[in-house]
């Protein structure tokens, strides 16, 4: 090896200050003579081919680097000093034509892009200057630039999927789907919405949303945002002008760009028609079954007179049997009466005005104790009850309530003297109330047959009643929009729940 | 060479067929130079008369020049035949050797007509 | 309006003839597949003349290589593409191309097309140079993107340049791209080239 910072400073073409600014670009330059040997070698080459100055110079690119024999490169250095054409080799074309590593990582090749080109020296005759340029930076923002590119285009494929797939939801749904905009131009409608309000959305000009449901625009006006989104009824105007009933809940879209709405929603005439007819038959029903009993206690009456009357004057003077068919008379009247009393209770409890007014729960259960007195007393009962909060109730209804429920704790006692426990407590929306006992209990498998009308799971003689009080209590219970359940361990006692509303 | 009576030369310019015809004259001075301008007009000019040597330009309007060498070498299987290109792709110079052509590099000199027609081989052709 | 007889246009044509068959050997070499290239079809245009022809069809942008020649004459050379066929190139030349993501051309495919440009019409130069003797240098070729108007005026230095212009079909594999070639001279110059071709075709060599 020839030392060649010795050699630096005799290159052929003389160093002015213009060859120094080649000395220090930030790429290579070479000049090739006539005869296509090296003039010029300058530094940036000389780090990256490992090929200093002095073993450059004098020598053909081709003695250097063997393996552009036959290469674009050498062809364009030909073509330079022959013909005077220039050129330009790109790193898309040719990958890095010279053996030219970085200098950070010493086994990798620069991508080059390489300029050859003629110049006309009077001194030198035609000579050829090559400029190599490192695009490593292109060629990253490149990778990086496609890369973008066809994340980029995932995204907007599966975007794509996802709105095929939205589309194809709001095409098929049942419900009818507007999109429309704060001042009530639909901007969209799916055929379900073009169905229930037989009108084209999709060709025919636009009419608002108002002139479909009249009390959006209103609905809109009055609250923004937060309550919108129930589900409410609402007047509904066909395309042809017919006006029936829907039922509509309208959404603020969440998106940034626009202020546009939803509202989704179906024509409920069917339902509304057939809850009508149910409400109506409901009723006929109440009536039928008040003035039933109505009507039957009048003859009653008439044979429970009789009866008493037959019983009174004649008892023990016909014979034994003739005594025991008037028992059995009397015991007949007395049971229907009993039923038909209930009965007719029953269905005052479906059909009379709920009242309601704040009642403070403690007083009812004390005048229902009061009401239940001779029971109580015989039965030797204790009945302790918690502090019991005030409550939005009918106060009659109320006092009936604990009354069956206590009064069914008495009845369906054991040997020893009943238990029982009253408690309250607040939910969120209702409050919950308790009422445990110790008596017979029932199988779990009855707990929800005995609120059922009439039913009864015990034989007459046992614990008598007509097996309506514990469906009166149902019935209140659900005027009152609560529930009523129980649970039960035979044996042991059971314990019965109801809930009424919280507040007014 | 002797045996050259006729030679066929087709190709669109009329300056290049000028030069191949006055090269050809010079190496065989006897014989008939029929000249054409395109396929078409070459076939149409032979009408079933033999030629020993043919030189044929690759790239021309309508039939190119493989084309027609192909339709000539079947009437004529043992004439010399070569495809004159600036054009040497392996492709076609696949095809080429296929039909047994020789190539002559153009532009043409009387060097490269006067091989051809010598049988001293037409297809050696820098780029 | 310059003007060349019948046997000037016929040597000339010849001249680019050759030209294209080097640019499509060098080509091929490039893509590694035969590059079909159809006769050039040669006609001297004025400006206006060459932009209808350009502008045939679309008002799409287009791509160009513009090369300097100077020497015994000089000029502009200007290999001219309409972008989507400029595409289509690029998409021949670098197979593995992704067929979605492309509708501009990234700076290394700038630079790739610049060489196929520079490719192409260094073959005519040379070609020019080699068969009437006339000598040349060019300059190193950029590449031009934008209307028409844009890249044709960037060649023209005066009002009076007329356009040796021609146009071209390229076939890579399957796919088919149009081209076109113009170069832009003074009438010296166009003169000049005039000279040439008599003296080296058309004078008699007896």
């Amino acid at each position: 090896m020839t030392d060649s910072s010795a050699l630096r400073n005799t290159p052929t073409v003389p160093l002015s200050l213009g060859g120094l600014v080649l000395e220090h670009l930030d790429c290579g330059i070479a000049l090739l003579d006539a005869t296509g040997k090296v003039c010029y070698w300058n530094k940036w080459l000389a780090q990256r081919t490992r090929i200093g100055p002095a073993d450059a110079l004098g020598r053909t690119l081709l003695e250097m680097f063997p393996e552009l024999e036959g290469s674009q490169l050498s062809f364009c250095v030909e073509d330079a000093l022959q013909v005077g054409l220039s050129s330009v080799l790109s790193q898309s074309i040719h990958k890095s034509p010279l053996p030219a590593f970085r200098l950070d990582l010493e086994s990798e090749r620069i991508p080059q892009q390489i300029q050859v080109a003629p110049i006309l020296d009077p001194g030198l005759g035609r000579i050829c200057i090559l400029s190599v340029s490192d695009v490593s930076a292109a060629l990253t923002r490149e990778t990086t630039l496609h890369r973008a590119n066809r994340e980029l285009a995932d995204k907007s494929e599966s975007l794509k999927r996802a709105q095929e797939l939205n589309r194809a939801v709001i095409e098929g749904a049942a419900e009818a789907i507007l999109v429309f905009e704060r001042d009530g131009r639909i901007c969209d409608a799916n055929p379900a919405a073009a169905e229930v309000f037989r009108y084209d959305f999709r060709t025919r000009s636009a009419k608002p949303l108002w002139d479909f449901v009249p009390a959006i625009r209103e609905m809109l006006a009055q609250e923004v945002g937060s309550r919108l989104g129930d589900m409410r009824e609402h007047l509904g105007v066909r395309g042809d002008g017919e006006r029936f009933p829907l039922e509509m809940s309208v959404h603020q879209l969440e998106i940034t760009s626009q202020e546009l709405y939803t509202a989704i929603g179906r024509d409920i005439s069917e339902r509304k028609q057939s809850e009508d007819a149910l409400q109506r038959s409901h009723a006929e029903l109440q009536q039928f079954a008040y003035a039933a009993s109505h009507d039957l206690q009048e003859p009653l009456r008439t044979i429970s007179g009789f009866t008493g009357l037959l019983r009174k004057r004649y008892h023990g003077q016909i014979d034994a049997k003739a005594d025991g068919y008037i028992d059995h008379v009397t015991q007949g009247v007395e049971r229907m009466s009993n039923l038909i009393e209930a009965l007719l209770e029953y269905s005052k409890v479906g059909s009379a005005p709920v009242e309601l007014e704040t009642v403070d729960t403690s007083s009812v259960v004390r005048e229902a104790l009061s009401n239940l007195g001779a029971a109580l007393e015989e039965s030797g009962a204790v009945v302790t009850s918690l502090p019991l909060p005030a409550v939005c109730a009918d106060r009659r209804q109320l006092v009936r309530l604990f009354q069956n429920l206590i009064g069914n704790a008495i009845k369906f006692r054991r040997d020893d003297a009943p238990r029982i426990e009253i408690r309250a407590h607040q939910g969120r929306r209702t409050h919950r109330f308790e009422i445990e006992d110790n008596g017979i209990g029932v199988d779990p498998s009855f707990a929800e047959r005995i609120f059922e009308v009439f039913q009864r799971l015990h034989l007459r003689e046992e614990y008598p009643g007509t097996g309506i009080g514990l469906s009166i209590c149902k019935r209140i219970v659900e005027r009152h929009h609560g529930e009523i359940w129980m649970t039960s361990e035979p044996g042991r006692g059971s314990c019965f729940y109801f809930t009424l509303p919280t507040g007014v | 060479m002797e045996d050259i009576t006729t030679i066929l030369v087709v190709d669109d310019s009329l300056l290049a067929r000028k030069m191949v015809a006055s090269f050809a004259s010079e190496v065989c001075p006897d014989a008939v130079i029929i000249a054409a301008a395109s396929g078409q007009e070459a076939l149409q000019k032979l009408e079933g008369a033999t030629f020993q040597a043919a030189t044929i330009d690759y790239n021309m309007p309508g039939m190119d020049g493989l084309t027609l060498a192909e339709q000539l070498r079947r009437e004529h299987p043992h004439a010399r035949m070569a495809l004159l290109t600036a054009n040497i792709q392996d492709a076609v110079a696949q095809r080429a050797a296929n039909l047994g052509l020789e190539f002559i590099c153009k532009p043409v000199t009387e060097e490269s007509i006067s091989a051809f027609l010598r049988g001293k081989g037409g297809s050696s052709c820098s780029s | 309006m310059f003007e060349l007889t019948a046997e000037e246009t016929d040597a000339i044509n010849e001249v680019f003839n050759i030209g294209m068959g080097r640019a499509a050997s060098s080509l091929s070499r490039l893509v590694r597949s035969e590059v079909g290239l159809s006769i050039p079809d040669l006609d001297f245009l004025s400006l206006s003349e060459v932009q209808e022809i350009l502008a045939e069809g679309s008002d799409l942008s287009m791509c160009a290589v513009h090369e300097r020649f100077s020497g015994t004459f000089g000029g502009n050379a200007l290999l001219v593409f309409p972008s989507v066929d400029s595409l289509e190139l690029v998409k021949a030349i670098f197979p593995d191309t992704d067929e979605n993501q492309l509708d501009s051309l990234s700076e290394l495919e700038q630079e790739a097309l610049l060489e196929v440009g520079n490719i192409i019409l260094n073959a005519c130069v040379g070609s020019i140079a080699n068969l009437t003797g006339a000598t040349f240098s060019t300059e190193i070729p950029i590449f031009l993107q934008g209307s028409v108007e844009h890249i044709l005026t960037r060649a023209q230095q005066a009002k009076t340049d007329e356009y040796l212009f021609m146009r071209m079909r390229f076939r890579i594999q399957v796919r088919s791209m149009i081209g076109y070639v113009a170069f832009v001279m003074d009438i010296p110059s166009l003169e000049a080239f005039r000279d040439c071709v008599r003296k080296a075709f058309l004078t008699d060599p007896a």
